[in-house]
């Protein structure tokens, strides 16, 4: 071995021991020939090393934890079964419950309250998530995300008045992903007048035991609903528009456009699967035997 | 090992808890390696955020060979900064401000542990580019001299030399920074 490679084996054992926590003179003492040669070594690493205590801001930390989950939820697998997503939505449940039991209900109140640049957003939004995916129907599904869609509303004009152009993105593109599941949701038809399920005669009433199917008024009452919410939120965002500080208007721009599109087709989903109900031959409800 | 290596299979068939659970356990070693790369606080957070995003794109491509994944994201992340400095020729001037450090001390303890990391950070970029890459790699990202190695694709005896060469040079800009 070389006289260099021998010094650098010699340097890296004392590396080492100030990693473990060991003083500096100890590795000295250890090896005094060398001593004069590896104590500026040793002093230089050590200054480096204070480097090492740097962390990010908060902010910033649970800025970016946000968007990647965002692009991760985006990215992810989609759902091959229904026991699977029942799986997740249960574990969303039990995570939610374990948040509920260990740091207190209030915790979880407190959270729904919060802002995208506080410590318990993240709180908010796994609570949002669990009552997402507890909603047992379509319509459930999109009556409780056109209620989140309340919610993105009212952070992006909190943020916007603060002068958050980032932050808007990020909240508006969490909107956004709302909407379109709601599109997704309201494409689904919901008047239970399709065929009936296999094992049955067309025409043949099902036994009560079946799930009672969702009535039109449901769907009625989900129009009215996202009709009034896209009509106050877009006016929102709007007012919104004309007070904020120039750097965000950009950005409060597309999320109008965004936004009152998301709105308008899914009302334009129920209205299209209302006039193809209308024009569909009747069957008798599901639920209601012979006679009855 | 074998852990991350299931997690990384698992990161990789899209599955968001492992993909959540990776980027919890590598943000604060990037975000650090970043910002002593860029020596200003407000960039490497963007660059960061690119780093994962960009991670996120392309972790199918991942190939597991016994290199740890926190070695495949620092060239991510190498790369990353390279092409900020491409796109932002000028280079910033240092500057922590925003930065945290990890234990809260009285504040005047604070301030002067901020300017030690800032004149680390200032001494730091008179090194060259591989002098810069071993000491942070080393000292600030704590690898050892086998990761270090595997993430500059050099042997270990090499990385030694380079250590002995960037300690010595960063001994001498810190000297002559404090005159």
């Amino acid at each position: 071995m070389k006289e260099s490679e021998r010094f650098n084996e010699v340097l890296e054992e004392c590396l080492k021991a100030l990693a473990a926590g060991r003083p500096l003179e100890s590795c000295l003492e250890k090896h005094p020939e060398q001593a004069e040669a590896l104590r500026p070594l040793l002093e230089a690493a050590l200054a480096a090393r204070r480097a090492s205590r740097l962390k990010p801001r908060p902010e910033f930390r649970e800025r970016a934890r946000l968007q990647f989950r965002s692009a991760v939820s985006k990215s992810a697998a989609p759902e091959k079964s229904r026991p699977f997503h029942f799986r997740f939505g249960f574990a969303g449940a039990v995570a939610l419950a374990l948040v509920v039991l260990i740091s207190g209900v209030s915790t979880v109140a407190v959270a729904g309250n919060s802002m995208p640049d506080q410590p318990l957003y993240p709180v908010k939004i796994a609570s949002e998530d669990t009552r997402v995916a507890l909603a047992a129907s379509p319509i459930k599904k999109a009556t409780v995300l056109i209620r989140l869609t309340d919610y993105r509303i009212e952070e992006i004009v909190y943020l916007a008045t603060k002068g958050e152009p980032r932050y808007v993105d990020m909240v508006a593109q969490r909107l956004g992903e709302h909407l379109d599941t709601i599109i997704a949701l309201t494409a689904i038809r919901t008047n239970g007048r399709t065929s009936p399920p296999a094992g049955f005669a067309p025409g043949t009433p099902p036994p009560t035991v079946l799930p009672a199917p969702r009535s039109p008024e449901n769907r009625e009452q989900l129009k009215a609903f996202i009709q009034q919410r896209a009509e106050k939120n877009t006016a929102k965002l709007k007012e919104t528009f004309n007070l904020a500080p120039p750097a965000v208007r950009p950005n409060l721009d597309r999320t109008i456009i965004r936004t009152s599109t998301g709105y308008q087709r899914a009302l334009q989903n129920i209205e299209r699967i209302a006039e193809s109900d209308e024009k569909a031959p009747q069957s008798p409800p599901r639920n209601t035997r012979p006679g009855t | 090992m074998h852990d991350e290596e299931s997690l990384v299979r698992r990161a990789q068939a899209r599955d968001a808890e492992a993909l959540n659970q990776l980027y919890e356990a590598h943000f604060e070693k990037v975000y650090r390696y970043v910002a002593m790369k860029l020596g200003n606080a407000m960039e490497a957070e963007d660059v960061t955020q690119e780093v994962f995003l960009k991670a996120l794109g392309s972790i199918s491509s991942f190939r597991w060979r016994g290199t740890p994944f926190l070695a495949w994201l620092y060239r991510i992340a190498r790369n990353q900064v390279i092409d900020h400095y491409r796109r932002r020729p000028k280079v910033p001037p240092v500057s922590i401000d925003g930065l945290q450090l990890s234990e809260a001390g009285d504040p005047v303890e604070m301030a002067e542990q901020k300017n030690e990391i800032e004149s680390i950070m200032r001494a730091a970029r008179k090194l060259t580019e591989a002098q810069q890459e071993v000491i942070v790699l080393r000292f600030v990202s704590e690898l050892s001299i086998a990761e270090t190695a595997r993430v500059m694709g050099r042997t270990e005896g090499a990385v030694k030399a380079l250590q002995h060469s960037a300690l010595a040079a960063l001994r001498k800009v810190i000297a002559a920074d404090g005159k």
